[in-house]
């Protein structure tokens, strides 16, 4: 998987780095401002109330 | 071993022992070869002094090189390969060279093992030798290559990888990014809430009006803790994502009953209630007035325990008779099988043109 990654990106090895890390810093922000805020109302520890 | 050759100066013509020597001759000139290749300089001498003392003792010698003995070929007599001379400049010691490639080539029949073992391997390593600088063309081959189970190892090896640091993201999401997320609504809701007080002065002094859910109803304090957060009408997980939440069922501040309030058991909010001890003080700030609460109970329920946000939680179903502070968060930390309960009640008000209540510390 990150093989193919590494051999999908362009350029030598310093630009596929900082391909890379782009896209990793990519979906960590997806992750975190998107999917994260989302998934975390599905979990049990969102409720708080009684009822 | 090149000094095992150099030591026995032969006094006899080789033709003699030819056939038993030819293994151990070709075991010696092999092994001079790949020296002389690898590492020319130290080698140079030895096998020119042994050609020169083999050309010095023997005295009989065959004019037609012969195949098993091929150190002794008559072969320095051809010029050195123009691989042999840029390698090594000194003519003298070009000879052995021209001389071993020449015996090699004649006595490849006999020699066969080792000259094709050491002729194709230094050619196999420069072929391969630009490969291994090339990642793109190892892994596409490698890739090629690798059989199909495990490939799926491997890449689900990754998976399992990638997804354990997706979880571990998730952690650092739980802990910082929510809190980042409730301090910069906080920020938001304090603003909103100053403009509405400020906006309606004093007009309305208590919070009586039917809130809008979601909107900052009170400030609430908790002074052992060192925190303060708006509190937000409404208990619906919208309500309740960033800030303290306000069951609309249960009473205001100022009335007989229970001002209850549910908030999440995370690091920005309710994460240290846990905490608190009878007597220690809770304070509610609405636009007018400074409520002081003293708790006196907290206790571990049930979620299905919904007496403890009615208006009597010491005696469901009685009318009230103090006026209550209840804070609800869940329990243990991280999950929610048991609400955790904190009961507090109202000593005293303070209006706000009194300034901060001492109970808040300094």
């Amino acid at each position: 998987m990150y093989g193919w990654l590494w051999e999908k990106l362009p350029g030598k090895t310093a630009l596929k780095l900082c391909c890379f890390l782009l896209l990793v810093a990519g979906l960590a922000a997806l992750l975190w401002f998107v999917i994260f805020p989302w998934a975390e109302q599905l979990l049990p520890f969102g409720d708080v109330t009684v009822a | 071993m090149l000094g095992k050759l150099v030591a026995p100066p032969r006094p006899r013509p080789a033709p003699a022992r030819g056939g038993d020597r030819n293994g151990a001759d070709n075991k010696g000139a092999d092994g001079g070869y790949s020296d002389a290749t690898s590492q020319p300089g130290p080698n140079l001498t030895p096998r020119s002094s042994f050609s020169g003392a083999a050309r010095g003792t023997a005295t009989v010698r065959p004019l037609r090189p012969r195949l098993s003995d091929n150190d002794q070929s008559g072969g320095e007599l051809l010029p050195a390969p123009p691989g042999a001379s840029k390698n090594k400049s000194i003519g003298r010691a070009s000879i052995p060279i021209a001389r071993t490639q020449l015996s090699s080539a004649i006595a490849t029949p006999l020699n066969q093992p080792p000259y094709i073992v050491e002729e194709q391997e230094p050619t196999r390593h420069r072929r391969d030798q630009p490969a291994t600088k090339n990642p793109r063309v190892i892994d596409r081959s490698r890739l090629r290559k690798e059989p199909l189970l495990r490939r799926v190892v491997r890449v689900s090896g990754e998976l399992l990888i990638t997804l354990g640091l997706v979880v571990l993201l998730f952690a650092g999401y739980e802990v910082y990014g929510k809190t980042w997320e409730i301090n910069a609504e906080q920020g938001r809701l304090t603003q909103a809430l100053d403009a509405k007080w400020d906006h309606g002065g004093n007009a309305a002094p208590t919070v009586h009006d039917e809130p809008i859910p979601g909107e900052g109803i009170a400030r609430l304090h908790i002074p052992t803790l060192g925190k303060n957060w708006v509190v937000v009408q409404g208990v619906s997980q919208a309500d309740i994502k960033r800030a303290p939440g306000h069951y609309p069922s249960s009473q205001m501040p100022d009335q007989l009953g229970n001002f209850a309030i549910a908030g999440h058991r995370t690091p920005a909010i309710f994460w240290d209630v846990d905490k608190l001890a009878k007597g220690e003080w809770l304070v509610l700030e609405t636009r007018s007035a400074w409520f002081v609460y003293k708790i006196y109970q907290s206790q571990i329920v049930l979620p299905t325990k919904i007496s403890v946000v009615s208006a009597n939680p010491d005696h469901p179903g009685a009318r009230a008779t103090r006026k209550i502070l209840t804070l609800t968060t869940c329990n243990p930390k991280w999950d929610n099988y048991q609400r955790l309960v904190i009961h507090a009640e109202q000593v005293r008000v303070q209006d706000k043109s009194q300034g901060r209540p001492a109970e808040l510390g300094s």
